[in-house]
Parts: C-alpha cells; structure tokens; sequence
C-alpha cells in the first residue's frame, strides 16, 4: 500500500512535512510553557533564568480565582442542561419516528456553523427586550445553546448503535420505557453521556465570543484573561495560569476520548 | 369489543406521541427560544422593527440600503472574504499533507498521530492566540531573537498588529481542525482502486491526481467550508493581533453592539452574515458529500 | 388520524413558544424592571441595604485613597474605556449601582432613561464643591451628577524624539513623519479634534459636509496610526515601551510618563486644548441607594482631591482644597488653582453631542475603512 500512495524518497518528505506541521502547531504552546518559568517580566530571548514564582502568585490572585470558579459554575450548569438535553434530543432522533426530523437535527446543529458574533449580540438583543439584566445566568443560557450541537453530535451515534433489541427485551419483561432506558439504555451510552459533558465542559470554560456580549459584573476566565492582556507585568502570570488551563483541558479531552473509546469496545464487545 | 380496542390503540399512539413530544419538546424548546427567537429579533432591528428607544419604532430599509450601497461595512465584508479564503486555502494547504501521511503512510499508530495532531484545536483558543502576542510582539521572542543575534538592529513591525498576523494566526488555529474531515475521506477510500491504478500502469504522480485527490475533494470541500464559513465572522484574533488594518467585519459587528452603539447598523451586518454564511453552507453541501465525511 | 394530533399539538406548542418570543420581544425594556424590588425611591436606612456596591469606573480610579473613609464594604469595580462605551454597554443591560462618565453626556443617560437625580442633602461635601459645575450636572433642576474631576485632552508626546514644527497644533495626530508611532483614542472625540485642526466653529456639532471632511481626513491619516487605544493603561504600556511617540492623552499619562522618567511634553496646542469635568451619576432602580450617596460624599472630599491632583494631575471639584501639598510646578501648568481654565477661549469645554448617534455612526465607519 505504501509503495502505491507514495515513493521512497515521497515517504521521507511527507514525514518531513508532518514533523514540521507538528512543529508549527506545537511550538507556540510550548513557548507559552517556557515563558511561565521565565524570571523575567518580559517575553524576551534570552531566558533570564527559571522561577516558579508566578504560579504561586496565582494562588493569592482573587480576581484570577473569582474568575475560574465562575467559569466553572457556567461550565457546569451549562453542561448539564446541554447533556440533558442533548439525550432527550438524541432519543428522539433515533429511537422515534416524526415529520421533519432532518429540520430538526439542522436547527440542533445550526449553532456549531453560526458565527459567534451574532449568537452573542442576539441573545443581548432578547435579554434587553425581555429586561433580563446581564449575569452568569445569561452566559450560561447562551452557552447551553453553544454546546448542545456538540453533545447531540456524540450521542446520536453512540445511541444509534445500541442494539435495539436488548430494549425491546425488557419492554417485552413489561419495563416501562424510563425504566427500560435507566436500566438499559443509559449505562450502554454512559461513556458518551461522560465524553460529551467532558466536551461541552471544556468548550464552556473556554468560550469568550458571547460570553463577553453577555456577562454581568462577574468575568468569567476568558474574560478575565482578556482584560490582563493589557498589562506587562502581569503577563508572567498569565502565561502560569494560561500553561496550568493548557494541561488541564488537554487532560480533560484526552479523558474524553478514552472514555469514548472505552464506551466503543463495550458496546462491540458486548 | 371493537371500541375499546380502537381506542386503546389511539391510546397507545397518543402515549408514543406524547413520548415524542416530551423528548423533543425541550432541546427544542430551547433552541426556539434561544437561537431562533433571537434571530427574528435580530432582523428585526436591522429593519426597526425594534428599537432601543421605545417610542422610535419606524419600519424603514434605510440601513439596510445604506449599507448595500457601497458602504465602508460592505468594504469590509469582501475584505473579510478575502482573508478568510486566503486562511482556508493555506489551512487546507498545510493540512493536506498531514492527512495524507496519516490515512496511506502510517499503519498502527494513526489514531494516536492524529488525536496528537488534533489536540492543539481543542485545547483554549484564547491562550493559543495569547502565545503568538507573545511570539510576535515588538518585544516578543522572534523580534527579540532577531536583535540579539544581530540579523536586525530595530525590530519588525508588521509581524504583530497586521493582518498578516491575523491570517498567520488563524491559518494556525485551523490546521488541527481541517485535517479531519481530509483524513476521513482518505482514510475510507477504497485502497484496490489505487492498485488497479498502479496496475493499469499509472504512475504514482498520476495515480494521486486521477484516483485520490479526485475522490478526497468531498473532504477537502468540507474542510474549507469547515474553516472558511467561522472565519468570514471572526472577532477575537482580529482584536488581539489585528490592529487597525486588520479589522474584520465580525469588528464591526461587535463594536456597533459595544461602544459603538448603533443596534440597526450592527443587526444589518448580523443578518447579513447570516445570509451568506447559509448561501456558503447551501453551495458546499451541494457539492459535498456529507456522509462521507461525518462517519468516523 | 393520530399523526394529525401530534402534528396538530406540536403546532400548536411551537405557535406558544413563537408566541412566548414575540411577547418577550414586545415587553417593554426594564425600567421598572420585575427583577427589582426596591424602587427608585429612598429606602429607609442604611441597613436595609445590601451594601455590594457596583461601580463602573475608569481604570485607575478603583483606588481606595479616591474614597477615602468610605465606611462600607469596598465596592466592586468594573471597568468602562469610554462615555460611548458605558451608555452602550448600561443601556444594553449591564446594571452597575453608580457610572462615572463626563458631564457632556449626562443628558444621553437621562434621556435613555437610566438614571435617576442624587438627593445632594445626603451628600456633605457637596456644598464645597464648584457651583458651576454643579450647575453643569443638573439638567431640570434634578442633580443627576454630582462634578468631582476634571481636565484636558490634548496631545502627549517624546520630546526627544518629535519635532512638532514651529507651532504645536493637533495635525501631529496626523503626521506621516512618524508613521507608525502615533495612537489615537478610540473614540469620536477623534472627529472634533479633526474638526478644530479644520478650524470649523463648533465641532461638537458639525454639518453633514464638515462631517464628509472630517471623516475622509481622518480615513486618510489612519495609515500613521499605529493603533487605537480603549484604555490609557494600553496606552501607557505602549508609550513606556518606547513603541509610540505622539498620543491622545490625559493629563494623569503626562504625570506618569514624566515619572517614568521620559522627557514629555504635554501639548498646548494652537487649536486649544479639549476639556471636560466627570462626575458620579446614579443608575434607576439601585438597591444601593444610601451607600451610593456615602461612596459620592466620600469621592467628593477634599482628601480625595488632593490625593487626584497629585497623583494624577486632574483637578478636582471640591474648592475647598488646600493646594500648598501639590507640587507647584504641576499647579501652574495645569491651572489648577484656576477652573475657568477649562472654559473658551482657553480650552474648549466638552459639550453635548446633538448629533451622537451620527458621530458614533461615522466613527465606525472610520474604524472599518
């Protein structure tokens, strides 16, 4: 096969390419992860030596943590309510027959191809006309609509492929259908139902664009990122706090993906 | 007896309804309320429909002509275009070979290089734009390299606050994402269509022309149009890195909604991308075959 | 005929969740918002109160020593880059107690109906403070703002590095000798600037075709800018690192550039330098209503004075002020002993923008050109 797709010395260019790509993608980050240690307040070669000051600064920076424990609270809420219902919406999409279930799924889908600017600036236009003021309640409204394509997108095919007749069965055995879907179908689809919490977690805390059209007097992290941009000395910090956001999320998704991968081999397995 | 059965049925029916319905009904619901309903009121506005001022209600295509009539905001919006295509083709561009190499050269290790190569897009988009600030700035790492090795004796400009800066980042922020969609389709390909190229006697040169890029193009379509579409109405990078000169129309959008202050001019540009983003989508899933490239 | 119920109570529930959207967007904006308890009108007393104070502030003025024995719990600040910016963003829904914006504007708040008048009773340093400017903050006899700081905008710029040519003027905003190290504020105030280097009479209110020249002049000239600042930190980092020469600025960033040892001048241009007074207003339906009089008083003190002239080269409204404690080199260039300073034909006053929204239209399209 690889005699066909390519030659010899094509073989050792493209390795080349991918090595370089791998590069490019991964240099900046890993810039950002040096810098954090740097002594000195500026990103400037060369390295004035290594310090892990700014991250114990990070501990007595109230703003900073004020901001990541509000994330964490849209984050959460958000996620829930989208994992919730992104379940119902994936049960209804393969477990029951309507009409215009393909509407259905493109108005599920639609926020993931909508431009962010313009979510952001209508939910504030539907805030101000209903005089609902501005809070973490707002972003995390906005932030369920952000994330629920996501989860809809891991679950309907996880779900399409359980098999049918194992909830048919208990049907049969007079389950009535919560049950049969608490008893049967849900631990089958668990490790979806993790992966995208996992997902929409992670894109929650992350989200700037609407969430900074509709956020009250608390900032949520990207926020609170964005405003300490402007000033150089506190840059070193940023860079800690932004290394330590770096690992968790990379965490966070490689956990996503194992949980995936893990719910595939039970389901084949089964 | 008859009766009782036929309405037990409807019965039955009635419940698999309302079953439907009580699944449906709330991501739906939600969805109406906080995506659709919105964009109504966006439309709204940019027609007067709606106003800040409550007593000014006057249903008027005023900004709508103004706008369309050769504005500075209709500048802008093709500007935009150019940039985003111009950070499509090079994300499709450096993608590509990453793709290729991962679906036809590698055996065993594939998933693991391609979630490697993934990663970087689903980790925060905000500190990846950080990094490059960090790397481009007047006092950054590259200038700051270049004047300490001599190779310059006063540093670049343009590299920040440009848009270059704006197409370099975005085109980064990219790659990792438009090498899916390009990797699926390669990946899925049917393999004995390449030997029996080889087999009639195609070169290798000829045998990628004629067989797989032929038969990539729906997921190279799908990568463009996956970066092509976000970034006409992109924002933040434009913000961060862009400057003056690399103002973008989602700017424009989200200044006349902040400081800008004028909700019908920035519900007209809204409303507007809106449209061409769903005349982008209509093109390229005519042209594309989502199935392919969905499946993974 | 099941199919038809379904269809016919799906219908029905998405015509009530339409519905829901079209009387939502009917609904009248919160004024008398149902969020809300406590009305616009004063509550008893201070205990009633829940003592979180929000504030919408100028960077550098979240500073404790500008409201010295505030005796309640600090307040919380956030952050406004711009008069246009706070209306823009209070009017959209974000609901701070009090907003510090200049007097030009007071009348856009009011007619926006999102503020309600002080009860300067409350207030016992109100009767030291500048009768003109108190006069400046009324609008129907109502004290919407109480007048706490004032000063100029003019051009800041590098000595040692610009040459501004025989007179100082404004057109340095313009010049292509120093492409690439100029910064302008992000903000309209651009265009009047544009309109006295122009020589127009009056540009707080300019024709249509003054309008078309100033905005095609500044449309040319942005090829110099280097950017366009919201907040004078950004600008100050930018100056301080030796990136930009020529600036808009207020006098606090000649006080600290000066201190970081630059050689600066801050301009007294040929046009006449720009002058505005800033003030406390209240937003409607506080539920902070007696501490935010306690955070004025406290802002309105002669300590707080004396504290902003020194450290940030602002006057402030409150004459009883003893300026011995002021270096005395800062008071003559400033004037700060003279408030008429700030009137014609010294400095030309900030006035009300009959055509704003006009203004804030154009400058956009200048930002987008």
């Amino acid at each position: 096969m690889s005699d066909i797709a390519i030659s010899r010395p094509g073989l050792w260019g493209l390795r080349a390419l991918f090595a370089a790509t791998a590069i490019f993608l991964y240099a900046p980050i890993l810039i950002l992860v040096l810098f954090s240690f740097n002594r000195g307040t500026t990103a400037v070669f060369p390295i004035q030596g290594l310090t892990t000051d700014w991250y114990r600064q990070l501990f007595t920076n109230h703003d900073l943590i004020e901001s990541l424990r509000t994330s964490a609270l849209v984050a959460v809420l958000s996620s829930v309510t989208a994992v919730l219902l992104g379940v119902l919406m994936s049960l209804s999409l393969v477990r029951r027959r309507f009409l215009g279930k393909s509407v259905v799924t493109g108005v599920a889908l639609a926020p993931l191809v909508m431009p962010y600017v313009v979510l952001g600036i209508s939910l504030l236009i539907l805030f101000n006309a209903a005089g609902i003021p501005l809070s973490i309640f707002t972003v995390t409204i906005a932030h369920v609509v952000v994330t629920l394509p996501f989860t809809v997108l891991i679950l309907v095919p996880r779900l399409s492929r359980v098999d049918r007749s194992l909830e048919e069965a208990a049907q049969d055995l007079g389950a009535p259908p919560a049950r049969t879907f608490l008893a049967v179908t849900l631990p089958l689809i668990l490790p979806a139902v993790v992966s995208s919490f996992l997902i929409a977690f992670v894109v929650s805390f992350d989200e700037y664009v609407v969430a900074s059209f509709l956020v009250g007097d608390r900032a949520t992290y990207p926020i609170y990122l964005f405003s300490q941009l402007r000033f150089p000395n506190r840059l070193p910090q940023v860079l800690a706090v932004a290394t330590v956001m770096l690992v968790v999320s990379f965490v966070i998704v490689l956990l996503a993906e194992v949980s995936q991968r893990f719910g595939e081999q039970r389901l084949l397995g089964r | 007896m008859v009766r009782p059965a036929r309405s037990t049925i409807h019965q039955g029916s009635l419940r698999r309804g309302l079953a439907t319905l009580a699944l449906v009904l709330p991501p739906l619901g939600w969805l109406i309320l906080f995506f659709l309903a919105p964009i109504v009121l966006v439309g709204m506005y940019s027609v007067g429909g709606l106003t800040l001022y409550r007593n000014d209600v006057y249903l008027t295509l005023d900004a709508w002509s103004r706008f369309l009539d050769g504005s500075v905001y209709l500048a802008l919006f093709w500007k935009s275009v150019r940039m985003a295509l111009t950070v499509s083709v090079l994300a499709v561009l450096l993608a590509y070979p990453v793709a290729y190499y991962l679906a036809l050269c590698t055996k065993g290790r594939k998933y693991v290089l391609l979630l490697f190569i993934i990663t970087p897009f689903l980790t925060s988009y905000l500190l990846r734009l950080l990094a490059w600030r960090v790397i481009l700035g007047s006092h950054g790492v590259v200038n700051s390299f270049l004047l300490w090795s001599g190779m310059r004796r006063a540093p670049v400009e343009w590299l920040l606050h440009s848009p270059f800066a704006v197409i370099l980042v975005l085109t980064y922020v990219w790659v990792p994402f438009v090498c899916l969609p390009i990797f699926v389709t390669l990946d899925t390909m049917d393999r004995s269509l390449l030997e029996a190229a080889g087999d009639l006697g195609a070169s290798r040169w000829r045998t990628f022309w004629r067989v797989t890029f032929r038969m990539s193009t729906p997921g190279v379509l799908a990568a463009f149009a996956f970066v092509f579409i976000p970034t006409i109405g992109e924002f933040v990078t434009p913000l961060l890195v862009g400057g003056p000169k690399g103002f973008m129309f989602g700017n424009a959008i989200a200044d006349l909604f902040g400081p800008g202050f004028d909700w019908q001019t920035g519900s007209v540009l809204g409303v507007f991308l809106l449209l061409v983003v769903g005349v982008v989508i209509g093109i390229f899933a005519r042209s594309m075959r989502l199935s392919e490239v969905t499946s993974r | 005929m099941t199919l038809d119920s379904i269809s016919r109570r799906r219908l029905l529930i998405l015509g009530a969740a339409a519905g829901a959207a079209g009387i939502l967007s009917g609904c009248r904006r919160g004024q008398s918002d149902p969020t809300t308890a406590s009305g616009s009108t004063p509550t008893g007393s201070i205990e009633t109160e829940s003592g979180n104070l929000k504030v919408f502030e100028w960077a550098g003025y979240e500073l404790p020593e500008l409201y010295p024995d505030y005796p309640y719990d600090a307040p919380k600040f956030t952050f406004m880059t711009s008069d246009e910016q706070a209306l823009a963003k209070v009017a959209s829904g974000f609901r701070p107690d009090i907003v510090h914006p200049s007097v030009g504007y007071v009348r856009d708040w009011v007619d926006l109906d999102l503020i309600q008048p002080w009860d300067p009773s409350l207030l016992k340093n109100f009767s030291d403070l500048n009768p003109s400017m108190i006069e400046a903050g009324q609008i129907d006899g109502q004290q919407y703002m109480i007048p706490l700081d004032w000063g100029f905008s003019s051009i800041l710029y590098r000595a040692d590095k610009v040459d501004p040519g025989a007179t100082e003027s404004f057109s340095l905003f313009f010049d292509e000798r120093y492409a690439g190290r100029i910064s302008w504020w992000d903000n309209p105030w651009m265009m009047v600037i544009a309109g006295y280097v122009r020589g127009f009479s009056n540009p707080w209110d300019m024709t249509d075709e003054e309008l078309a020249m100033v905005k095609g002049d500044l449309i040319d000239a942005k090829k110099v800018v280097r950017n366009l600042w919201q907040s004078q930190t950004d600008m100050e980092t930018d100056f301080a690192a030796d990136d930009i020469w020529i600036t808009y600025a207020w006098p606090a960033s000649w006080w600290a550039m000066n201190n970081e040892g630059l050689d600066v001048t801050y301009m007294d241009p040929a046009e006449g330098r720009l002058s505005w007074v800033e003030g406390l207003i209240l937003v409607k339906d506080t539920e902070n209503y007696q501490h935010a009089h306690a955070f004025a008083n406290a802002w309105a003190s002669p300590q707080s004075g004396e504290w902003l002239i020194s450290n940030y080269a602002y006057g402030h409204a409150n004459t009883s002020i003893s300026l011995d404690a002021i270096p005395p080199e800062l008071v003559k260039l400033l004037s700060l002993d003279d408030p008429s300073v700030l009137d014609e034909p010294r400095s030309h006053i900030q006035q009300w923008f009959p055509r704003r929204v006009l203004y804030g239209q154009i400058w956009s399209e200048i930002k987008a050109a």
